[in-house]
């Protein structure tokens, strides 16, 4: 259900990267999904992820290869825009390098849930100004990016940027326009 | 279907007095939880966590949660493969995931772990779950269950949370409710990742890791009571 404004909660939008058929059918379990984060270089609103193998060990942070996948969904309609091997359809001109080794949370599971609530209060306030064009608050758009910055891990950063470019030049102040 | 009433004695009237559906179709017995708490044990836990190993028996393939998990309810079924077995299957078949790095390599879909089953004789399913009564349910039928769930909340390891997204696969292999009300209080799994066979997960923690992470399960579309014997 998209809101008020006509943009579907981040919540939402999470769950459906979750439960989305694709999921099931294209991207191995094992697979790390990133955080959905909002972009408009498609031309319309939508979240887009990178998806990268992963090696897990309990009590140890992953290991992640490049990304191998991406995949973007609307954030007014909730289809599916665009899904593609980056072997076929690189997201970027550039190299994505890896493997990387994610840094230790240092942090509990009850406040690494608590980043990511306030992080989608944040988003759910934040992007439909971003998605429309208009102003936003500087100090708003301040803390969404602290925000990032303390829930997407910093090894990965650089796979974020790639893929939504946009996102990262609205928040460091330049009109995406 | 074995003749047993689950939840014997008087129950009250303003409780679900039983699991949905038509009934129970595996093993169960009263035991005790790892908190003290009297339970009612639902499936042949024992019997499937014989089945259960650490995965990585193919050091090129070391990322095969969802291929020990179908080795598991393959060997449930009858079907004597091993964890090789599979990856070679898989490779073969473009069923999973060839990295070039080791310790990514053999990962699997939710719809490649159904297809690696129907192609060794036990027909599957991928099934969105609504509640934990729902994953239950299908443990009580004796059907085979892979669940999609977050590795964090399993392992109750905030570096696996990874926004509580699924990422590994665990076979369910039993049930437990409270033998007065017939709630469920947790589940049995068998983890190809940890090693460990029939550990229990409280009904929280299953709600967090699989239910909260999508729901996303791959079910047998045929029973067995118990593991081979």
């Amino acid at each position: 259900m998209a809101t008020a404004v006509g943009f579907i909660p981040y919540a939402t939008i999470q769950e459906e990267f979750s439960q989305h058929a694709l999921r099931s059918a294209e991207v191995p379990v094992e697979h790390y999904v990133s955080a959905p984060l909002p972009t408009l270089r498609w031309g319309t609103p939508a979240y887009a992820v990178f998806i990268c193998p992963a090696a897990r060990v309990r009590g140890m942070p992953p290991r992640l290869d490049a990304p191998d996948r991406w995949w973007a969904i609307s954030a007014e309609s909730r289809r599916s825009l665009v899904y593609a091997l980056t072997k076929a359809v690189p997201y970027t001109p550039e190299p994505l390098t890896g493997p990387v080794v994610l840094s230790p949370t240092g942090r509990s599971l009850a406040a690494l849930k608590e980043d990511a609530r306030v992080l989608g209060e944040l988003l759910d306030e934040a992007v439909p100004g971003f998605f429309r064009g208009e102003a936003v608050a500087a100090e708003l758009r301040e803390d969404l990016a602290a925000q990032l910055r303390a829930v997407l891990p910093g090894e990965v950063w650089p796979w974020h940027r790639a893929l939504t470019p946009d996102l990262f030049a609205w928040l460091e102040g330049a009109d995406h326009a | 279907m074995i003749d047993f009433d689950p939840f014997p004695g008087d129950v009250p009237g303003d409780l679900p007095p039983s699991p949905p559906d038509s009934g129970i179709d595996v093993p169960a017995h009263l035991d005790v939880l790892p908190d003290g708490r009297e339970t009612l044990v639902i499936g042949d836990v024992a019997g499937l966590a014989e089945l259960a190993h650490r995965q990585g028996e193919v050091p090129e393939f070391q990322g095969t949660c969802g291929i020990c998990s179908c080795e598991g309810v393959l060997r449930r079924f009858g079907v004597e493969v091993s964890e090789r077995d599979l990856v070679e299957h898989a490779v073969t078949n473009g069923l999973c995931e060839v990295t070039g790095n080791p310790d990514t390599s053999g990962a699997t879909t939710m719809e490649g772990q159904a297809r690696i089953l129907g192609d060794f004789g036990v027909p599957a399913h991928v099934e969105y779950g609504h509640s934990l009564e729902d994953l239950a349910a299908n443990v009580e039928h004796g059907r085979g269950i892979i669940i999609a769930a977050n590795a964090g909340e399993l392992w109750q390891d905030p570096d696996s949370w990874e926004g509580g997204r699924p990422n590994h696969a665990v076979t369910v292999t039993g049930v437990a409710r409270d033998p007065s009300d017939g709630s469920v209080e947790g589940f049995f799994v068998n983890d190809s990742g940890t090693g460990e066979a029939g550990k229990f997960v409280d009904a929280a923690t299953m709600e967090a890791a699989w239910l909260q992470a999508g729901g996303r399960s791959v079910v047998t579309d045929v029973t067995s009571p118990v593991g081979p014997r």
